[in-house]
């Protein structure tokens, strides 16, 4: 399969864009999870 | 040099109500899509893929729905059950929702990390035009530009240098490239 450079790079630059919202997304992640209140909100959904 | 600091102030207001928009949604939403995949006799990580995986759909889809969270759940679902293979009579699809599978190409990881070494300057720029769909404006504040146009020639500017950055790396894979 043919991709132009413009679509290659919009590529690239989608790919980035998804990389930081994934970071950022675990970064929230692990913040909220600190919280003892909320992990455990969360734990007692899977017992 | 008061301007300055006041757009500095600016763009650090922005940044901030950013990342509250995200973080707020991921409080309000993420126990409903942990509940989900409990029922379901999921993992709290594979609740916390799944709910990764459904924000990742809903930021670059359309954000602007009435209730956010009950979107997010409804993809979360449709990619759960994609996920697992997981009987769609059994679940309550919301089928207004259509996700398009959309893996990265081996070729486009290659090149995003060969264009991060280079410099990560434009893809920041041409992120947030085109992953964020934010405004000229408030991308100018935010990168100190003097203007929305400043920011939006530097766009095209940045467009242009990775352009032929991947031109010159993609000499490997002419078969992919025009």
């Amino acid at each position: 399969m043919k991709a132009s450079l413009t679509d290659l790079t919009h590529a690239i630059v989608k790919q980035y864009g998804r990389k930081k919202l994934r970071i950022k997304l675990e970064a929230i992640h692990n913040q909220l999870l600190s919280d003892p209140s909320f992990k455990q909100k969360i734990l007692r959904l899977f017992q | 040099m008061i301007i300055r600091l006041l757009f500095a102030h600016i763009s650090m207001m922005i940044a901030n109500t950013l990342s509250l928009d995200v973080a707020v949604l991921y409080e309000e939403t993420f126990p409903a899509v942990a509940s989900f995949v409990a029922k379901m006799g999921g993992s709290p990580d594979d609740a916390k893929d799944i709910f990764h995986d459904a924000m990742v759909v809903f930021f670059e889809k359309e954000t602007d729905v009435e209730n956010p969270c009950a979107y997010i759940v409804g993809i979360a679902k449709h990619l759960w059950v994609r996920k697992f293979k997981h009987d769609r009579n059994s679940v309550d699809l919301d089928e207004n929702i259509q996700i398009i599978e959309e893996e990265p190409s081996p070729i486009v990881t290659r090149l995003l990390r060969l264009v991060e070494a280079a410099g990560r300057s434009c893809l920041e720029l041409l992120q947030a035009f085109y992953y964020e769909k934010r405004s000229a404006e408030s991308i100018a504040d935010e990168f100190k530009y003097s203007n929305a146009h400043s920011a939006t020639v530097q766009k095209h500017k940045c467009l242009q240098k990775i352009r032929s950055f991947v031109k010159t790396k993609s000499l490997d894979y002419e078969s992919f490239v025009d």
